[in-house]
């Protein structure tokens, strides 16, 4: 692959952060009706399917939708983990976290919605209690799951913060990131509330720990990606250090 | 990042697996009543709700907490796939093995436990027989995708036993972890087998099974990281270092 093409995959890659933020928001956020969730943990299987299954037909598309967009989360894991390289051009233990870190958390944003839509495709079928039990277990898949997000939030907030040599993100992106992953720990609690800030709907389970996300990792390291591979002509081995250094 | 800090680092990571370990004995084992599990396959739905989620009200919590402490299993997988370098220094195809296989491991580790969770907070207002079928799901969910877990048991047994030229891990532990992954298939059979050794609590397919994991792979490249980490080397430069150039 010569440079030219490098840069174009490159760039294609980087495009797909956005790309699934944008995607995931309009499709699982605006049309699913998430934003914010249905408190399901205060209702009976019969009020879940009232207030949103059968409230809400556009779903099930919803869902299949947000499958497709949530499986560009794994592109842009992989550019950036491609970018976290030691002096050498290898990558070191860090910067696999955030490979399979990312790679897990693609596979669930994808999964989990899935599940959703069967939910919504089924339940005029099924007992409201199952359709309440399948619900909310894929909830709890997908909020108390949040480790592999930290995983891959600490290896590249870590390398960022340590790896001083490294140019493309700043250290306080670094500390933005981990500060970020470690505001997902209460998602742990999410089964057992029903109200309060830490039930699924909750002002830090879902407004606070989302955004972390968001903001604190992803609108940050999406942004120095894209300047770095829309200005790196000549980045072929390491791509995060100078020459000099390399 | 300098030699200093990434020793750190590895050290964290070398650590995640024994913290791995004790929290999930401890939390999806001996608080989740998993040692052994009930035996499912032989009880009605109302059976096993009465004598499993509705026995133990500390359920939700000891799965919910499995399910975070099985994440510590994703770094210590990490830290071991940058020890399988090739002769160049570049990520060999058995250590890509090792980390996708051991990154699908984690997952699976951590999902299960969650959706045990929902059964034991959602099985009062749920049919037992639909509860028996989810529980069942997940147990066919962690225990038949063995081969996933097999094959970063054999990424890692391969590497050792067959390149010479690494002096991190004696090819007799590459060994004992390739047999401990073959140990792992008769846990196809939970599916079918209601009873002796092969059923989900039996003496092969959860004793020898989960042993073998634990003892031939686990505690032997534990032990043999931990010298590696502790030997003051990092994860970047050792294993080339290790090898002839």
């Amino acid at each position: 692959m010569n440079d030219n093409q490098k840069r174009a995959v490159n760039i294609a890659l980087a495009y797909c952060g956005p790309g699934f933020v944008i995607g995931y928001i309009i499709f699982w956020g605006i049309l699913g009706h998430n934003i914010p969730p249905v408190n399901f943990m205060a209702l009976s299987g019969e009020q879940l399917i009232a207030e949103y299954y059968a409230k809400y037909p556009e779903i099930a598309t919803a869902m299949i939708a947000s499958a497709f967009f949530g499986g560009l989360y794994l592109p842009w894991s992989c550019l950036l983990s491609s970018l976290l390289r030691e002096k050498d051009g290898s990558m070191g233990a860090l910067s696999l976290m955030e490979l399979t870190g990312g790679a897990l958390s693609a596979l669930l944003l994808v999964m989990a919605p899935v599940f959703w839509a069967a939910c919504a495709l089924l339940y005029p079928y099924v007992n409201p209690e199952t359709i309440k039990l399948l619900h909310a277990g894929t909830w709890f898949l997908y909020d108390c799951t949040y480790v592999v997000t930290t995983t891959q939030m600490l290896g590249v907030g870590l390398y960022t913060i340590m790896n001083k040599e490294q140019k493309i993100f700043p250290a306080w992106a670094g500390w933005c990131t981990v500060a970020g992953g470690t505001m997902l720990i209460p998602l742990s609690l999410m089964p057992f509330m029903t109200e309060g800030p830490f039930r699924v709907a909750g002002l830090w389970n879902f407004w606070i720990a989302f955004s972390g996300w968001l903001t604190g990792f992803f609108c940050i390291f999406s942004f120095y990606i894209l300047k770095h591979v829309h200005s790196s002509k000549n980045e072929t081995k390491s791509p995060a250090y100078s020459p000099a250094q390399a | 990042m300098d030699a200093k800090t990434q020793r750190y680092i590895d050290l964290a990571m070398a650590y995640s697996g024994p913290l791995f370990v004790v929290g999930y004995i401890i939390f999806w084992g001996i608080m989740g009543h998993n040692i052994p599990p009930p035996n499912m396959l032989a009880m009605s739905g109302e059976e096993f709700v009465a004598n499993y989620y509705a026995k133990y009200p500390e359920l939700p919590v000891a799965m919910i907490v499995s399910a975070v402490v099985a994440a510590f299993y994703l770094p210590w997988s990490c830290l071991l796939s940058s020890l399988l370098k090739d002769s160049n220094g570049n990520m060999s195809a058995l250590g890509l093995l090792e980390l996708t296989a051991g990154a699908v491991t984690a997952l699976l580790l951590a999902a299960c436990p969650v959706i045990w969770a929902a059964c034991a907070i959602m099985y009062p207002v749920t049919d037992p027989e639909t509860i028996k079928l989810i529980h069942m799901f997940c147990w066919f969910l962690y225990d038949c995708t063995y081969m996933l877990v097999s094959l970063q048991l054999f990424g890692a047994g391969l590497y050792a036993a067959l390149n010479k030229e690494q002096n991190i891990f004696p090819a007799w532990a590459g060994w004992c972890a390739v047999v401990g992954g073959c140990s792992m298939i008769p846990l196809s059979l939970i599916a079918f087998v209601s009873e002796g050794a092969f059923a989900i609590n039996g003496l092969w397919n959860f004793y020898i099974a989960y042993s073998g994991w634990l003892f031939l792979f686990f505690s032997l490249y534990c032990y043999f990281v931990l010298k590696h980490v502790h030997g003051g080397k990092s994860s970047v430069a050792q294993n080339r270092n290790a090898l002839p150039a």
